[in-house]
C-alpha cells in the first residue's frame, strides 16, 4: 500500500504531487536550470581571470526565472482543463472534496515543484558567493520573491485553467504583460537594490503587498472553484469577501501614509471586475448555496443578502464596495479638499464609477443575468453619450452644461471629469432622479428573485432525514 | 390485533421528473421507485433520456422540476448526503497520467476520507473483489477497455455506497469481461445492494437485473420483471423450427396458415409465432406441420427475446 505521504496532505496535493514529480514540465525544467546554471559557471569563471561571477548576474537570474515564472507556471494552464476534457472531474466531486480544495492542491503541488527547483540553485548561490563576492543575503532575498512571482503566477494560471481555451489564451497574453510589467523590471533591474522602487521604500505599502499576496492567491483559487463547482456550493460569497478584503487592505494603506495614497486607486481597479461579475451572475436555484451561512444565525442571514450568487445580491455587494471606496476618498481628502473644481471632479468621478457599474446592469435585459449583455450595454451606452457629446462640443460652446448633465452616464461618468473644467455644481437633482430611478428598477426587477432566495434559504435550514 | 408490516421504503424515488436543454426536452415527468436490494435494469433508446435521469440521481445535474431522493434524502438539496451513499460509474470518464492503479484507488480512498488503517483494508478489499491486485503496479492510463471497467467499478464501491448507478457499464467490453462485469454486478447484488445499470445489451440485463425500467422519450414506457417485458403485448409463442429439407418449405407452410407468423429464418428453417400459447395449441401445430409433409427434425419453444419486446414496444409507440 502506498505511504509515500501521511494521511494530514490534502488528498487532491497528493495526487498532483505524485503526477507532477513524474511530469515532463518539471523533469525538463530540472535538468534545463542544472544544465544552464552549469553552462553559465562555467562561461563566468573562464571569462574572467579573478574568479568574479558578478559579471553572470543576469544570466543567472533569466535562467531561473524561466523554469520559474515562464514553464511552471505555463504548465499550470492545463491543471482543470485537462480534467474537465478528461471527463474526470464529476467522479472527484463526488468524494469529500469541494471545488476549492481541487483547485488548491493543483495550485499548492505547482508551489512545491517551483520550490524544489529553486532549492537546486542554492549550491550556485553558494558558488557565487564564494567565488564571485556577490551579496548572498540579496541573492536569497530575489530568489524568495522569484518564488512568491512564481506562485502568484501559478495562481492565476491554475484559475484560468477552469477556463476555455480562447479566453485562456487572451489572459496568457494579458498576463504575460502584466507580469513583465510588475515583475520584471524588479528582478531585471532592481536586482538586491529594492530600495530603488518607490514601493518598497514604504512601509504601509510593504504591509499592504504582504496581505494582499496571500489574498490575491485565494482569490485566484475561489476565481478558479467558481467555475468548476456543483451548484449547490458558494463560492460567490468567498469570491467577493477577499476581493472586498482587497479593497480594504489596500485603502487602509492608502489611509496611513500619503505615498501610498495610489494604493486606494488600485484596490479599486481591483475591484471592479469582480463587481461586474457579481452584477452578471445568476440567482441561486438550489438550498446549498445558503446552508453554511444561514445555520449562522441572523448574522448568516443577513451576509446571505451579499455573499451569495445572483445579481440580485451582487448590486447590494457594488453599493457596499462603492460606500467603501466613497470612505475611503473622504478620509483621503479627495472630495473636499483642494479647488472647489477639483473637489467637484472627485465626486463626479466617485460618483461616475458606481453609476457605470449600476447603470448597464439597470438597463441590461433580465438585469444582465448574462455577461455579454451587461458589456453590451455599457458599449452601447457608451458609444451613444460619447457621438451626443462629442457633436454637442463641436458645434456649441456649452461643453460645461452637457458634460454635467451626462455626468452619470459612462464613459462620460469616468473620463468626462478628469478631462473638463468644471466651474458650475453639477445638476443635484438630475444625479438624484437617477439614482432613484436605477433603485426603482433594481427593486421591481429584484423582487421576484428575492422571493425565490427567501424559500430558498428555508429549505436551507432543514436537515436531511434519511430512512436507509 | 398485530400491525401490519410496514411498506418498505424506497430507496430510489424520482416523482414527476423533467429536464431540458435549449429545445430538447431529455426528461418528462419520469416517475418511479426502487426498493433495497434490487437491481434495475435502465433500458432506453439512445436519447432517451437515461443518462440525464441517472445524472440527476447522481447529483451531477439539475432537474427543472420534479424532485429525486436517494435513501430518502433529495439530491437537490442535500447532495452531499447523497453523494455519502452513492457510487457512479459513467459511460464516459478518463483516467489519469503518470498513476499507477494503486495510486489510482488510493487516492480516491483519501478523497472519501478514509484513514490509513481502513484505507489499506478498503483498498484491499476492492482490489481483490474486482481483482486488480495483479495490475496494482500498472499505470492507471494503460489499462485494457475490461481492466479499466474493473477500475472504475473499484472506485466506485470504495466508500461502500448503498446504492450503485452504472452508466453502460458493460459497453465495449469483450465477452470475457462481460462476463466477469456480469458476475461482480450479481455478487454486489447478493451483498444487499442496490443497482441501478443503463446497457443496451439486454439479453445481460436480463441476466443481472429482477426489475427492467424501459423508458422512451424521457418517459417510462414498461416497468416490471424481465418476463413481464418478455410478454409485453405478447400473448403468443415463440417456436423454433428446423427442418431436414428445404428451409422455404417453412416459409411456405406459415403463409397458408393464418395463426401462425415468421419471426425470422435461419438456414434450417426459422423461428415462429403461434397466436395462442396453450399447449394444446402447440401440440396441434407440431400435429398440422407433420400433416402437411414438413420434414421437422427439431421443435422447440423459445423465451422471446428482450431484444424483440423493446423493438416491439419501440415500433408501438
Amino acid at each position: 500500500m502506498p505511504r509515500d505521504f501521511f494521511d494530514g496532505i490534502s488528498p487532491m496535493l497528493v495526487k498532483e504531487l505524485r503526477q507532477g514529480m513524474r511530469s515532463k514540465a518539471l523533469i525538463i525544467s530540472l535538468f534545463l536550470l542544472q544544465g544552464l546554471l552549469i553552462f553559465n559557471a562555467i562561461v563566468g569563471l573562464v571569462s574572467t581571470s579573478d574568479g568574479d561571477l558578478s559579471g553572470t548576474t543576469a544570466g543567472f537570474w533569466t535562467i531561473l526565472g524561466l523554469p520559474l515564472l515562464m514553464i511552471l507556471p505555463l504548465s499550470a494552464l492545463g491543471g482543470i482543463g485537462n480534467e474537465i476534457k478528461a471527463n474526470t472531474l464529476d467522479l472527484v466531486f463526488l468524494t469529500r472534496l469541494t471545488a476549492t480544495r481541487i483547485v488548491l492542491g493543483k495550485w499548492i503541488a505547482v508551489v512545491v515543484q517551483s520550490v524544489l527547483l529553486a532549492l537546486t540553485v542554492l549550491p550556485f548561490i553558494a558558488l557565487r558567493y564564494y567565488l564571485g563576492g556577490i551579496n548572498v543575503t540579496a541573492d536569497l532575498s530575489a530568489a524568495g520573491l522569484m518564488l512568491v512571482g512564481s506562485a502568484l503566477l501559478s495562481a492565476f494560471t491554475v484559475a484560468l485553467s477552469s477556463y476555455p481555451a480562447k479566453i485562456v489564451r487572451f489572459f496568457i497574453i494579458l498576463g504575460f504583460v502584466f507580469s513583465l510589467q510588475m515583475i520584471g523590471p524588479l528582478f531585471m533591474f532592481g536586482g538586491g537594490r529594492f530600495g530603488l522602487i518607490g514601493i518598497w521604500s514604504d512601509w504601509s505599502s510593504v504591509a499592504a503587498v504582504v496581505v494582499v499576496v496571500p489574498l490575491f492567491v485565494l482569490l485566484m483559487i475561489e476565481v478558479g472553484a467558481m467555475r468548476i463547482a456543483p451548484v449547490a456550493e458558494n463560492h460567490a460569497g468567498l469570491t467577493r469577501l477577499l476581493a472586498l478584503l482587497v479593497l480594504l487592505v489596500t485603502g487602509t494603506a492608502g489611509l496611513l501614509s500619503a505615498r501610498a495614497a495610489w494604493m486606494i486607486v488600485a484596490g479599486q481597479v481591483f475591484v471592479t471586475p469582480f463587481c461586474i461579475a457579481a452584477l452578471c451572475e445568476r440567482p441561486p436555484t438550489v438550498p446549498g448555496v445558503f446552508r453554511s451561512l444561514v445555520r449562522r444565525g441572523g448574522v448568516g442571514n443577513l451576509l446571505s443578502r451579499i455573499f451569495t450568487p445572483g445579481w440580485h445580491t451582487g448590486f447590494l455587494y457594488v453599493l457596499l464596495v462603492w460606500m467603501l471606496i466613497g470612505f475611503f476618498w473622504q478620509r483621503a481628502g479627495w472630495l473636499d479638499s483642494g479647488p472647489r473644481g477639483d473637489a467637484l471632479k472627485q465626486q463626479l468621478s466617485l460618483a461616475g464609477f458606481g453609476v457605470s457599474l449600476l447603470l448597464p446592469a439597470v438597463i441590461a435585459p433580465s438585469l444582465s443575468r448574462k455577461r455579454f449583455l451587461y458589456i453590451l450595454s455599457f458599449v452601447l451606452l457608451s458609444l451613444a453619450v460619447f457621438s451626443v457629446t462629442s457633436a454637442f462640443v463641436q458645434n456649441s460652446g456649452h461643453k460645461e452644461e452637457l458634460i454635467n448633465l451626462t455626468a452619470f452616464l459612462p464613459p462620460l461618468a469616468v473620463f468626462g471629469p478628469v478631462f473638463s473644467n468644471l466651474h458650475a455644481a453639477p445638476p443635484l437633482i438630475f444625479m438624484a432622479c437617477l439614482g432613484v430611478l436605477v433603485l426603482a428598477v433594481y427593486f421591481f426587477k429584484s423582487r421576484p428573485v428575492w422571493r425565490q432566495s427567501a424559500k430558498l434559504r428555508q429549505l436551507a435550514r432543514q436537515e436531511p432525514h434519511h430512512v436507509a | 390485533m398485530s400491525e401490519p408490516p410496514p411498506l418498505p421504503i424506497p430507496v430510489i424515488a424520482v416523482r414527476d421528473l423533467h429536464r431540458s436543454f435549449g429545445k430538447v426536452h431529455a426528461v418528462r415527468g419520469l416517475s418511479f421507485q426502487i426498493y433495497p436490494g434490487q437491481v434495475i435494469g435502465f433500458i432506453g433508446a439512445n436519447g432517451a433520456g437515461k443518462t440525464t435521469t441517472m445524472r440527476i440521481m447522481a447529483t451531477l445535474d439539475m432537474p427543472d422540476s420534479g424532485s429525486v431522493e436517494i435513501c430518502g434524502i433529495d439530491v437537490v438539496n442535500f447532495p452531499t448526503e447523497v453523494r455519502q451513499r452513492i457510487g457512479w460509474m459513467p459511460d464516459a470518464y478518463g483516467s489519469y497520467e503518470h498513476m499507477t492503479v494503486l495510486e489510482y484507488l488510493d487516492f480516491f480512498a483519501r478523497a472519501f476520507g478514509l484513514k490509513r488503517e481502513a484505507r489499506e483494508k478498503r483498498l484491499r478489499e476492492v482490489m481483490d473483489f474486482t481483482d486488480l491486485t495483479e495490475l496494482a503496479q500498472r499505470p492507471a492510463n494503460k489499462l485494457s477497455k475490461g481492466q479499466n471497467q474493473r477500475l472504475c467499478l473499484g472506485r466506485t464501491l470504495l466508500n461502500d455506497p448503498q446504492v450503485l448507478i452504472l452508466d453502460e457499464p458493460a459497453a465495449g467490453l469483450d465477452p470475457k469481461a462481460r462476463i466477469e462485469f456480469k458476475n461482480l454486478v450479481r455478487l454486489l447484488a447478493d451483498q444487499g445492494k442496490t443497482i441501478f445499470i443503463s446497457s443496451h445489451i439486454l439479453s445481460e440485463l436480463g441476466e443481472m437485473c429482477d426489475t427492467m425500467l424501459f423508458i422512451d422519450a424521457g418517459k417510462v414506457v414498461h416497468f416490471g420483471s424481465a418476463e413481464s417485458l418478455r410478454r409485453h403485448n405478447s400473448t403468443g409463442a415463440l417456436l423454433d423450427v428446423r427442418l431436414a429439407g428445404d428451409p422455404q418449405a417453412l416459409r411456405a407452410w406459415v403463409e397458408l396458415n393464418p395463426d401462425v407468423t415468421l419471426v425470422d429464418a435461419h438456414c434450417e428453417g426459422g423461428r415462429i409465432e403461434l397466436a395462442s400459447a396453450e399447449p394444446e395449441a402447440i401440440a396441434a401445430c407440431l400435429r398440422k406441420m407433420i400433416a402437411d409433409g414438413l420434414p421437422v427434425t427439431d421443435f422447440h419453444r423459445e423465451e422471446r427475446r428482450l431484444e424483440d419486446a423493446f423493438v416491439e414496444i419501440l415500433k408501438s409507440l
